[in-house]
C-alpha cells in the first residue's frame, strides 16, 4: 500500500476548514457571523480566480460576473422552481462555467491590461443583460425566504455553506496546483509563446483555468445570494467585489492558495478595524493607503515574504511546482 | 534518410521579403550548420520549422509529414525540439521545474513526480547536475545556454534546433559546449540542425554547413569547403574580397 504523503498546506487547509466550520458554535452574534461570511466568501473567490489570475498570469477584472450569473441563477430557480440553495448553488456554478466558456474563448486571446479591461466590461455587459431579462424583474429587487424557520440559524447554515464552498476551492485549487495542469498554467505565465513550443495547448488551458474558476464564483453567488435574502443587481454585480479579489491575491501572494487565504483574512480584519475605528469614508481612505505601502514594499506578497524571513533567503515567486513547495 | 525537408519555403513581413525559396534537406542522424549574414533569415527559418510563424508559400516536411500548417505544440509533440537566441527560461521557477512542461506535454510523461526524475537526468547530461533547485534567471549565461538546450530535449525530440547556443560564450565555454552538443548527439541519437555566427564552433562539430543568404541556400557543403566558397566569403565581406587563405573562419 502506497501511502501519500500528506503535505503541510494539505493539513492548514484542514485546520482552516475545522476552525471556519466551529465558528457558529462559538458566537450567535450575526455581526460576528456576517463578518466571517463575507471573509469566507472573499477567501473563495480569491482562491477561485487565483487558478487563473495567478497561475496562469491572466488577470480578470470582472470575477464578479460569475459571482452574480451564480447568484441570480440561485434566485431564477427558487423563484421558478422553489429550490433550496443546496441544489441552486451547483447549478448556479455550472451556468457561470458555461458563461466562461463562451466569454473565454475571445477573450483570452488578450493579454495583460487588454485582457483586464475587456474582462471589466463583460462584467458591466453580464449585469446590464441580468437586469433586463424578460421574466426575471432583477432591478424591483426579489426576496428569497430563508431557507430555515429562523432567521439565526439559517445564516449559520448559510455560513456553513460557504465554508464548504471554500474547502471546494481549496480542494479544487491545490489538486491544480500539484498537477500536470498546474505546470502548464505556471508556463504559461512565465512565456506562453515558449510554453507553445514545447507540446501545451495554451487556448485550452487558459479556457478550461477561466471555467474553473468562474465555476467556483458561481458556487459562491448561489450561497451569497441566500445571505443577502433581498437580492438586487448592484450587490450581486458590484464592481467593488471584482477589485477586492485581485487586491486580495496580490496582497496574499498568487503563488499557491495560502497566499490569497492569507490576504482575505487580514483585508477584512483591517477594513473592519478601520471602519469601527475612524467610520467609513475615512477608513476607505486609510484601507488605499495600507495597499499601496503593501503593495510598494510587497511585490509578491505576503506569503513569499513570509517563507523569506523563515528560510532567510531571497524570496521566491514559484516554488518548486507540483509538490505544494515542501522541497525546493 | 531524409529527416527535415524544406522545399521553395517564402516569407516575408509587410514589404520586406525575407526568405525567397529556401530549399534544404536535412539528413537523418548529422549535425547540420546554418549560417549566415546578420538578417538572412535563419531564426525566421527555425520559426517556420518550430511552427511559431506560417510560411508563405513552400512546404515544410518532417519526418514524411507537411508541416507547414501545424500548431507549435503538435509539432513539439511530433519531434522538433528548440531552443531560442535570446534565452528565454521561465524565469520564475527553478532550473529543474523549467524542464517540467517539456516533459509533461511533450515528452511523453504524465505524472509530475516521474517528470522530475527524468528532469535530473537531463540536468546531469548538460553539466547543471547541482543547479536544480537554483532559480533559472540566477544562472550565468553558459548555465542559461545549457538550460535551454537541456530544457529542449525535455520535449523528447528527433531534431533538435539550435539558436546560437555558444554566442556570447568565452573560449573555455565554447570548447565545453562543443563537447556537449557531440555528446548529446551521439548519447540521444538525435539530429542537430544548428544556426551559429561562431565559425571556431561551426567547423568543429558540423557534418554539413549550409549558408543563408539574399533569401536563399547560396551554399552547402562540408565546413572546409563552404569556408573557401566564393560567393560565401562576397556575402560575409562584400564581392571583390579575396579568399585569403583563411576564408570566413577568421
Amino acid at each position: 500500500m502506497i501511502r501519500e504523503r500528506l503535505h503541510t498546506s494539505d493539513r492548514l487547509a484542514v485546520v482552516v476548514v475545522a476552525t471556519l466550520l466551529s465558528v457558529p458554535l462559538l458566537t450567535q452574534d450575526q455581526y460576528y457571523l456576517s463578518f466571517f461570511m463575507l471573509m469566507v466568501m472573499y477567501a473563495s473567490l480569491s482562491i477561485g480566480w487565483n487558478i487563473l489570475g495567478g497561475y496562469a498570469g491572466y488577470e480578470s477584472f470582472g470575477h464578479v460576473a460569475f459571482l452574480g450569473v451564480g447568484g441570480y441563477t440561485s434566485v431564477w430557480l427558487f423563484v421558478e422552481f422553489g429550490l433550496e440553495p443546496f441544489l441552486t448553488a451547483p447549478i448556479g456554478a455550472l451556468v457561470a462555467g458555461f458563461v466562461a466558456l463562451v466569454v473565454g474563448y475571445p477573450a483570452l486571446r488578450l493579454k495583460g491590461p487588454y485582457f483586464a479591461l475587456v474582462t471589466l466590461i463583460i462584467a458591466l455587459a453580464v449585469q446590464v443583460f441580468v437586469t433586463n431579462l424578460p421574466g426575471l424583474d432583477a432591478s424591483q429587487g426579489i426576496f428569497l425566504s430563508a431557507p430555515l424557520d429562523s432567521p439565526v440559524r439559517s445564516q449559520a447554515l448559510l455560513y456553513l455553506l460557504m465554508v464548504g464552498v471554500l474547502a471546494v476551492t481549496i480542494f479544487v485549487a491545490r489538486c491544480v496546483e500539484r498537477s500536470k495542469y498546474g505546470v502548464g498554467l505556471y508556463a504559461i505565465r512565465e512565456d506562453e509563446e515558449v510554453a507553445s513550443t514545447q507540446g501545451i495547448n495554451t487556448t485550452k488551458l487558459k479556457v478550461g483555468a477561466f471555467v474553473v474558476s468562474a465555476a467556483l464564483a458561481g458556487l459562491a453567488g448561489g450561497i451569497y445570494a441566500w445571505f443577502l435574502g433581498f437580492v438586487t443587481p448592484s450587490p450581486m454585480f458590484d464592481v467593488q467585489i471584482s477589485i477586492l479579489v485581485v487586491l486580495i491575491a496580490l496582497l496574499g501572494g498568487t503563488q499557491s492558495w495560502i497566499g490569497p487565504f492569507i490576504g482575505a483574512v487580514l483585508l477584512r480584519v483591517v477594513d473592519e478595524i478601520l471602519v469601527l475605528q475612524f467610520g467609513g469614508q475615512a477608513a476607505q481612505i486609510m484601507y488605499g493607503l495600507v495597499l499601496v505601502v503593501v503593495i510598494l514594499y510587497l511585490p509578491y506578497g505576503i506569503l513569499p515574504k513570509l517563507q523569506q524571513i523563515a528560510r532567510n533567503r531571497v524570496p521566491r515567486r514559484v516554488r518548486t511546482l507540483g509538490t505544494g513547495g515542501e522541497s525546493g | 534518410m531524409t529527416l527535415l525537408e524544406l522545399q521553395g519555403v517564402e516569407k516575408s513581413f509587410g514589404g520586406l521579403s525575407v526568405l525567397e525559396g529556401v530549399t534544404l534537406s536535412i539528413e537523418s542522424g548529422s549535425i547540420q550548420g546554418l549560417i549566415g549574414p546578420n538578417g538572412a533569415g535563419k531564426t525566421t527559418l527555425f520559426n517556420i520549422v518550430s511552427g511559431l510563424l506560417r510560411p508563405d508559400a513552400g512546404t515544410v516536411i518532417f519526418d514524411g509529414e507537411d508541416i507547414s500548417e501545424m500548431a507549435p505544440r503538435r509539432i513539439a509533440r511530433r519531434g522538433v525540439g528548440r531552443t531560442f537566441q535570446i534565452t528565454r527560461p521561465y524565469p520564475g521557477m527553478t532550473t529543474r521545474d523549467n524542464l517540467l512542461p517539456g516533459l509533461l506535454y511533450a515528452g511523453g510523461y504524465d505524472r509530475v513526480r516521474d517528470a522530475r526524475t527524468r528532469a535530473t537526468e537531463l540536468l546531469e547530461l548538460v553539466d547543471l547536475g547541482g543547479f536544480g533547485a537554483e532559480e533559472s534567471r540566477d544562472l550565468t549565461m553558459s548555465e542559461q545556454k545549457r538550460l535551454e538546450i537541456a530544457r529542449a530535449l525535455a520535449t523528447e525530440p528527433e531534431l533538435l534546433l539550435l539558436d546560437e547556443v555558444f554566442a556570447g560564450l568565452s573560449h573555455e565555454d565554447i570548447n565545453q559546449q562543443i563537447e556537449l552538443i557531440e555528446r548529446i548527439q551521439s548519447d540521444l541519437d538525435i539530429t542537430i540542425v544548428l544556426i551559429e555566427h561562431v565559425m571556431e564552433a561551426t567547423m568543429a562539430i558540423c557534418d554539413q554547413v549550409g549558408v543563408l543568404a539574399n533569401g536563399g541556400i547560396i551554399a552547402e557543403d562540408v565546413p572546409a569547403a563552404v569556408a573557401h566558397d566564393q560567393q560565401v566569403i562576397d556575402v560575409y565581406l562584400g564581392s571583390g574580397g579575396e579568399d585569403v587563405g583563411g576564408g570566413v573562419d577568421a
